[in-house]
């Protein structure tokens, strides 16, 4: 077949918008095509061509086991259906959920933080892009950091504005908490019987709002520091001096290696 | 009665989303209905059944716990406010009236007093019940068996009456959620630092001030500025003529007043959710909800089905997500969520991460339908048939579990929609290759209300041994108004097939088969088709292209008459305007809308840059043009996916959307390519400036 301009070799360069520009040779090992004859190959070693009459299938097993589907009904059937049930069966339902998170609850007054409790849920929070405004925590085992996130609205309760809008009370009654409670969060696999003690719960409350900036690994208060300013930190969890409900909590909560079935021998 | 949590709006795993629970004190037994209907009204149909809150339902998980209480009603506490109702600090209790609740809360109906509060053990009652039956909650719903008004937040927490309306509600969230200030005047005047939350500022410098990409220029900052300082409300806009048409919840400037105070600090616009409570959020409290739960929502734009839901001549997107999907509507060049849903819609139809979505007029409304089918998330293969709801969303009028009479459905089933019968309402043909021991074809047919299988190919068709590779296209090669079935096969055979099967609205049979050639052109297993009438005769014609199996790409025309084949045109390795390279990839369109069906085309992987181009078709030749890297701020990439659509309501099928991850775009192509819309995260016109 006979093209405007010889081929040429080209590898990565802009188009052209010619509109005779020459064909780029893709692979010049291969021939051009001419629209005269059929190109066959041959297919386990054969020749195989398709027939012009509708032949008998070759019926092939699939990997599924399944053979042949039931014959059509041999009258008409409508199948016009709204089957009362919902569909049933997700598999997703079956599946193994993931890693889990703990829910660690912590109680703060006057700067200190204690924990009052801990619970196991399923699932594992997208990281935070930016640290939102609020009161920012970073939790840290050793000089490692497992989480950081930010709770938007503590330290403050609010009434409701008077539906009437009398005098003064149009919008809200506005009340500063002296004890504050926040819900954390962290990988399970951090909250181990051994890391208990090297957990450090670092909470910051915001002077002003921090940059729309990803976090990176260096520690919050080095990143944000003319945002962060330190309101409450949490140094270990030590189990003894937590009241028998929240042990009770907190060693539920726990990671452990799961115990995997082993075959007999 | 036992207590019990019901989880009402499940949008996925509690780890990833933000959850909320809902708790009801003072609701006996005999009241469980009525705090059930409550929540509906308040939470579901209230505040995520509005704007921000129902567009972004996907972030939220909602848990309803039933907690009975022993008495009806809650405690109630009467204050001597000694005629000073806005001040507490010189009340006195006059009484208390205890009653057995869940929950232990007693109203007051004093504002000073937040209007309730908790008894000795409520702190305890609330955390055990949230321990119990929500563990990972973010956010808490209290509500009161109590008929008078009042609601008391801050912490997450919302406890209010029956007499609270979703409005507030969302305010609340807004601070719950997103962290987001008041927007209240009082009195007074602020002097101190720059506030922290993102819709309030003491700065008034337009240059340097944190919402300045939303101002449009000729809006004056200050915008509203109070001339009593100190004293008043808050400023609505006074600096000059307020332009026609402004929005006191969307337009952004910057006003005088908010967070306690009338002067000294400013807020976005005249009256947002943050003031005014029933107005919605205004762009940056908006925006800022929406950047916080954007993750949560586990959205993004990769999976978009273009289709005209409402039938106004102008294609919409739905946009699937995990167990939910999105309808945005075009006006003709932009836009705007129309329906958001999760988890299922009345019918109803669970959506899933592995749902197929096809679009066609099903019933021949004039509207266009949705087929959805699944075949890997479920113990079981579903096919369902969701129309319009006559409210914007969809509905589900028809399923098809495992199997319907004739056709036993499996993971590998290939549909393609088509109106084979010539009735005026799309069907559907389907395929499956592999999960038998014989390929099958099935004819589909829709009734409008349901499909029913009018014929079965076993193996064969006429003229046609069926193999497991066979690729399958649709189209009207006769234009006798049933659509046709094309099949080819380029690896499993010794030679390549085509085959054009006629259908008579109830079977096929074989009106031409090539084997190894066309006339002009020598099949080869890369050969893709593209089935359009691209010499507007009324009969699909056929596109094929091959890039990789020859030294050069080729481009070949192949006019229908009827009956077979003519070869109308070859493009060796160029087509004028357009160097091909194996790496081109095709989609129908009418881009001059003259009824000649034309060709996208696009090549991301073989040159320097992206290229974007169209192929226009005079009947029995192309005439190509493109963009090269960027159209517009589009900056093309090898992750875009192209819809070709008809957004405008204009002729043809001129439209592109165009998609990847975080982005959306929407490209019309004539008179040349150019970006109409982009999006970033999520599909929202802000009046002015944009989330990135």
């Amino acid at each position: 077949m006979a093209t405007t301009q010889p081929p040429i070799f080209v590898k990565t360069l802009r188009m052209s918008a010619a509109p005779t520009a020459a064909p780029i040779v893709e692979n010049a090992k291969l021939k051009a095509m001419t629209g005269q004859t059929a190109v066959s190959q041959r297919i386990g070693g054969k020749i195989l061509t398709m027939s012009d009459a509708a032949a008998p299938v070759q019926a092939t097993v699939p990997a599924t086991g399944q053979t042949l589907m039931k014959a059509v009904p041999p009258k008409p059937t409508v199948a016009h259906a709204l089957p009362p049930n919902p569909q049933t069966g997700a598999l997703a339902d079956t599946a193994d959920p993931g890693p889990n998170s703990v829910r660690l609850r912590l109680r703060i007054v006057n700067g200190v933080a204690s924990v009052i409790s801990a619970h196991v849920v399923p699932g594992v929070m997208p990281a935070p892009e930016r640290l939102d405004f609020g009161l920012a925590y970073e939790i840290s085992v050793g000089a490692r950091r497992v989480a950081v996130g930010t709770v938007p609205d503590v330290g403050m309760r609010r009434s409701y504005p008077d539906p009437q809008g009398r005098a003064g009370m149009g919008g809200h009654h506005l009340q500063e908490l002296e004890s504050i409670e926040v819900n954390l969060r962290l990988p399970q696999r951090e909250f181990s019987q051994t890391n208990l003690s090297k957990l450090r719960v670092q909470l910051f409350r915001m002077k002003s709002q921090p940059p729309a900036v990803p976090i990176t690994a260096a520690p919050l208060v080095e990143q944000f520091p003319d945002h962060l300013r330190a309101a409450a930190e949490l140094r270990g969890i030590d189990l003894k001096v937590l009241s028998p409900r929240v042990q009770e909590a907190v060693t539920s909560a726990v990671f452990r290696v799961p115990v995997k079935a082993r075959a007999p021998r | 009665m036992p207590d019990s949590v019901t989880q009402i709006l499940k949008s996925g795993p509690v780890g990833a989303k933000k959850n909320i629970a809902v708790l009801g004190d003072g609701f006996a037994a005999a009241d469980q209905t009525l705090y059930n209907n409550k929540v509906k009204e308040v939470l579901l149909d209230g505040v995520f059944g509005h704007d921000y809150f129902y567009e972004d339902m996907q972030a939220f998980n909602i848990f309803r716990v039933n907690l009975i209480s022993v008495h009806s009603g809650v405690s109630q506490r009467r204050y001597d406010e000694k005629g000073t109702p806005s001040d507490g600090s010189d009340d006195t209790i006059i009484s208390t009236a205890l009653k057995n609740t869940a929950l232990g809360y007693i109203y007051s109906g004093s504002w000073a007093h937040c209007w309730l509060e908790g008894g000795a053990n409520t702190a305890t009652l609330v955390q055990n019940a949230l321990d119990k039956w929500v563990p990972d909650y973010d956010l808490v719903l209290v509500i009161l068996n109590e008929p008078g008004f009042g609601g008391c937040g801050g912490g997450g927490f919302q406890v209010v009456t029956q007499g609270g309306s979703w409005a507030v509600m969302a305010h609340e969230f807004g601070h719950g959620a997103g962290g987001l200030a008041d927007e209240y005047c009082q009195p007074g005047t602020y002097s101190g630092a720059e506030p922290g939350q993102v819709n309030v500022t003491a700065n008034s410098n337009r240059a340097t001030l944190k919402w300045r990409n939303f101002v449009a220029p000729s809006t004056p900052v200050p915008t509203g500025k109070n001339a009593t300082p100190g004293a008043g409300g808050c400023s609505t806009y006074n600096q000059g003529t307020k332009p026609a048409g402004w929005s006191s919840d969307q337009d952004v400037g910057l006003f005088e007043g908010g967070q306690y105070v009338t002067s000294g600090k400013y807020r976005p616009v005249d009256n947002c959710r943050m003031r005014g409570n029933s107005p919605p959020y205004c762009p940056i409290c908006y925006t800022e909800m929406k950047t916080r739960h954007h993750s949560h929502t586990g959205r993004n734009f990769l999976n978009c089905y273009a289709g005209d839901f409402n039938g106004d001549g102008r294609d919409d997107v739905l946009v699937h997500n995990s167990n939910g999907i999105m309808i945005y509507r075009s006006n003709g060049s932009q836009l705007d969520v129309i329906f958001s849903c999760v988890e299922r819609v009345p019918g109803s139809w669970q959506f899933q991460p592995h749902d197929q979505f096809y679009i066609g007029d099903f019933n021949g409304d004039g509207k266009d339908e949705v087929v959805v089918y699944n075949s890997v998330d479920w113990v079981m293969e579903y096919l369902g048939l969701l129309v319009d709801d006559g409210n914007n969303g969809l509905k589900l009028i028809a399923r098809y579990d495992d199997s319907m009479p004739g056709w036993q459905f499996q993971r590998d089933d290939r549909f393609h929609v088509a109106d084979f019968t010539g009735g005026g309402k799309k069907d559907l043909f389907v395929f499956n290759g592999t999960n038998w021991s014989i390929p099958y074809v099935g004819m589909l047919a829709s009734s409008g209300t349901g499909f029913n299988l009018v014929r079965r190919y076993d193996g064969s068709m006429p003229g046609w041994q069926m193999r497991k590779n066979d690729r399958h296209y649709v189209g009207d090669f006769n234009g006798d108004g049933k659509e046709d079935l094309w099949v080819f096969n380029g690896g499993d055979w010794s030679i390549p097939y085509l085959g054009m099967l006629r259908s008579d609205g109830t079977s096929l049979s074989m009106q031409k088969r090539y084997d190894g050639t066309f006339p002009g052109w020598q099949m080869r297993p890369g050969d893709r088709h593209y089935v359009a009438d691209f010499n507007g005769d009324g009969k699909k014609d056929l596109y094929v292209f091959n890039g990789g199996d020859w030294s050069i790409a080729y481009l070949g025309m192949l006019a229908s008459t009827g009956t077979q084949l003519s070869m109308a045109r070859r493009y060796d390795g160029n087509a004028p305007g357009w160097q091909m390279r194996k790496g081109d990839r095709h989609w129908v369109g009418d881009i001059t809308g003259d009824g000649k069906e034309d060709l996208f085309v696009y090549n991301s992987s073989d040159w320097f840059r992206e290229y974007l181009g169209t192929m226009s078709s005079s009947g029995n030749a192309l005439s190509c043009s493109w963009k090269e890297d960027w159209v517009g701020e589009w900056n093309l990439g090898p992750a875009d996916r192209f819809e070709p659509c008809n957004y405008e309501g204009t002729k043809g099928t001129r439209d592109l959307f165009v998609h990847n991850t975080n982005w959306f775009g929407m490209i019309r192509a004539a008179p040349s390519l150019q970006l109409q819309k982009i999006y970033y995260r999520w599909i929202h016109n802000y009046r002015h400036g944009r989330n990135w």
